[in-house]
């Protein structure tokens, strides 16, 4: 228990939402609910919210898609990665297709330094991941759902402004050199930490997870694929996370409960976290397959992210992100089946106790005010027309796994939204930024999915958020603003103890 | 035009503070006066913008005459402005140029505390000359194949996440 649910047993009663920021005099704060863009706002069009949260620069091209991340180079560039649509999914007139390379070594002034065009960086869906240690850029064929078995890695250590091709390389057809023949099929991935295997997850068919050994960059080659353990129920495979010692997976079961079975006993929840024993492919044993050591699952979320091992106060937990609201992505009847129900109608983030990886516990959950299914009738007017995501969360980020304090995540409609997680039951809001809807939807953003994007709406921020220590910043993407850099203002953080070393944040 | 920019007593930011700058073009062709005002403020307090059917390049071009920083407009588009309100000058900008392809420069602004300053803005080239020629008539992404992408990306997502494929009008919320 914890914020997301009403009271904590022999506890006092902690609130459904988070405790919502304090905002500066200087700040715009939001005029409803929390995370709430009201319809009277869209309709006018949206001149956005901040909070403790200032806009210091801004790139915003042809806008972003689903995901970011960054790497600083020996001599200091700083160097933020973002995917953008792929050429069959693009808006009209797309000037240069692929991912983005962005200096951003001088927060005011992100600078373009590179586009990448190779086959899975034309949309790497929501697989781009950098690896820390060998100092290397990846990617698998996701296309938003239409791609293929290819991985692409890039060598970025020289000058990250200017990442150097590796391979672009199908995986797992037959010919990788790795005597395991399944064709990966492009969506989510992470490395290992060591940087030596790629872990990715698949599409509905074949609906695998699959790891890759990436030893030689050159030459990736796959080592094995398998299924989540409630596959047979519709559990599917999505974003995952490696502990830092590469014997511990924090895999997904993405799981999408039919509304009408929602509230039904006898229907099990297949939504949730598995945790595996990954030291097979760590040791690179010899038909290498994970272990089960730990599961659970529920009801109120669904269409399950990502994951990221934190260690807060020393204890270690799994912060767990959810892509869809109880009873799946949104949609009219899942909203309403929630809403009838008292069930949470959008994905939220939360924290999962891992102390006793067998038998991994939800302790809190990171809840806005617009996710209290008692707010159902003052908010569902504002998604007259919209079909998916609206309120709900996406990927969030620490400023460090090995001693988190601070939390900072995408929400679709809601924007940044930064928390204090110093007490994991209790977590707090200390800031947030939600961009101005735009007048047009950019080229390279996906926000035209299902028709979503409403002129002067309120945005998709859908991505990783990096914070700085250093320079008191976070940058982000959000779907046709493009590339924001944000500084913290009225003291509100770093929080005591907050730190952001490289490679720590997701 | 008067620069603001080059005010550094507290007695001429307490001018300034009130201080307007009008500029009014006629229009022959529509009988139309465009109009722009701008009232700036102290460091990080917000700048009233009150603009009637001016173009962009010409608020832009007012408002760094006015807050002191760079303009670089290469958009062969100038949409017509038509404003009231009181923002920071960076959201301000943004909202301007939030339909174009622009960049903004901050810099710390030594004259506050804690507070930044716009350096420079940069209005870029239009990215298709077709798109530019049919903006007048209607966005160019409303089109019969937008429409097309946009539910083939829906049915991509729902079938990629586990889910039946169902129409858009199926599942918006109504």
């Amino acid at each position: 228990m914890g914020a997301g649910d009403k009271a904590k047993p022999g506890g006092d009663p902690i609130p459904f939402a988070v405790p919502k920021a304090t905002c500066g005099p200087n700040d715009k704060p939001e005029a409803a609910l929390q995370g709430q863009v009201p319809a009277t706002l869209r309709a006018s069009g949206f001149k956005g919210f901040n909070c403790n949260l200032e806009l210091i620069g801004q790139y915003r091209g042809e806008g972003a898609n689903w995901q970011t991340t960054q790497f600083t180079d020996k001599a200091g560039h700083r160097c933020a990665y973002h995917g953008t649509a792929s050429p069959t999914r693009s808006g009209p007139g797309r000037q240069q297709l692929g991912s983005r390379v962005i200096d951003i070594t001088e927060p005011t002034s992100p600078t373009p330094t590179a586009y990448l065009t190779t086959t899975s960086m034309l949309d790497p869906w929501e697989s781009l991941k950098v690896n820390e240690r060998r100092q290397l850029l990846a990617a698998d064929n996701g296309q938003n759902g239409a791609g293929g078995p290819e991985v692409d890695i890039y060598d970025i250590s020289d000058d990250c402004r200017y990442p150097q091709l590796l391979a672009s390389l199908p995986v797992g057809t037959g010919t990788d050199g790795g005597g395991v023949v399944t064709p990966i099929i492009g969506h989510e991935g992470a490395w290992a930490p060591d940087g030596l295997t790629y872990y990715g997850g698949g599409r509905v068919v074949p609906n695998n997870y699959y790891a890759v050994d990436v030893a030689d960059p050159t030459k990736p080659k796959l080592m094995a694929t398998w299924n989540v353990p409630r596959v047979a129920t519709g559990g599917r495979t999505h974003g995952l996370s490696v502990s830092d010692d590469g014997t511990r997976g924090y895999f997904v079961s993405i799981g999408s409960i039919n509304p009408t079975t929602l509230t039904d006993p006898n229907v099990p929840p297949n939504n949730g976290l598995v945790i595996y024993d990954l030291s097979d492919f760590q040791n690179r044993a010899a038909n290498p397959q994970p272990k089960v050591i730990g599961e659970v699952y529920w009801k109120d979320g669904a269409t399950a992210q990502h994951t990221i091992p934190v260690k807060i106060n020393g204890k270690p937990y799994v912060i767990f992100v959810d892509e869809g609201g109880s009873g799946g992505t949104t949609s009219a009847a899942q909203l309403q089946a929630a809403c009838n129900a008292g069930m949470i109608p959008f994905p939220l983030a939360r924290i999962i106790d891992i102390s006793d990886e067998t038998k991994p516990t939800v302790v809190s959950k990171v809840a806005l005010e617009v996710h209290d299914p008692a707010n159902c009738s003052k908010v569902l007017p504002d998604l007259t027309g919209l079909s998916i995501f609206t309120y709900g969360s996406h990927y969030c980020s620490v400023d460090d796994k090995k001693h988190a304090t601070t939390l900072a995540c995408g929400y679709f409609n809601s924007g940044i939204r930064v928390f204090d997680i110093r007490d994991p039951l209790r977590p707090k809001e200390i800031a947030y930024y939600n961009p101005a809807g735009t007048t047009t939807p950019s080229a390279g953003s996906n926000h035209t999915l299902g028709n979503n994007w409403v002129a002067g709406g309120p945005d998709w921020c859908s991505a990783q958020v990096h914070l700085d220590k250093k320079s008191g910043t976070l940058w982000t993407t959000c779907q046709d603003n493009g590339l924001l850099m944000l500084k913290f203002t009225n003291g509100v953080w770093p929080l005591p103890g907050s730190n952001t070393p490289a490679g720590q944040q997701n | 035009m008067i620069s603001l920019r080059s005010e550094t007593t507290r007695n001429s930011h307490r001018w300034a503070r009130w201080l307007f700058i009008v500029c009014f073009v006629a229009n022959a062709d529509e009988a139309l006066a465009q109009e722009v005002r701008i009232g700036r403020a102290d460091c990080s307090e917000p700048v009233h913008l009150v603009a009637r059917q001016a173009p962009l390049s010409s608020v832009l071009k007012d408002l760094a005459e006015s807050l002191g920083f760079e303009l670089v407009y290469q958009s062969q588009r100038d949409l017509l402005v038509t404003r009231n309100e009181r923002l920071s000058a960076t959201d301000l900008v943004r909202d301007l140029a939030h339909e174009m392809n622009f960049s903004i420069e901050q810099t710390f602004d030594p004259r506050c505390l804690n507070s930044r300053r716009v350096a420079k803005v940069s209005v870029l080239p239009d990215t298709d000359d077709k798109a530019r020629s049919t903006s007048a008539l209607r966005p160019a992404w409303q089109t019969p194949e937008m429409d097309r992408i946009a539910r083939q990306q829906m049915s991509d997502y729902l079938r990629s996440h586990g889910m039946e494929d169902q129409s858009i009008e199926d599942i918006a919320v109504r």
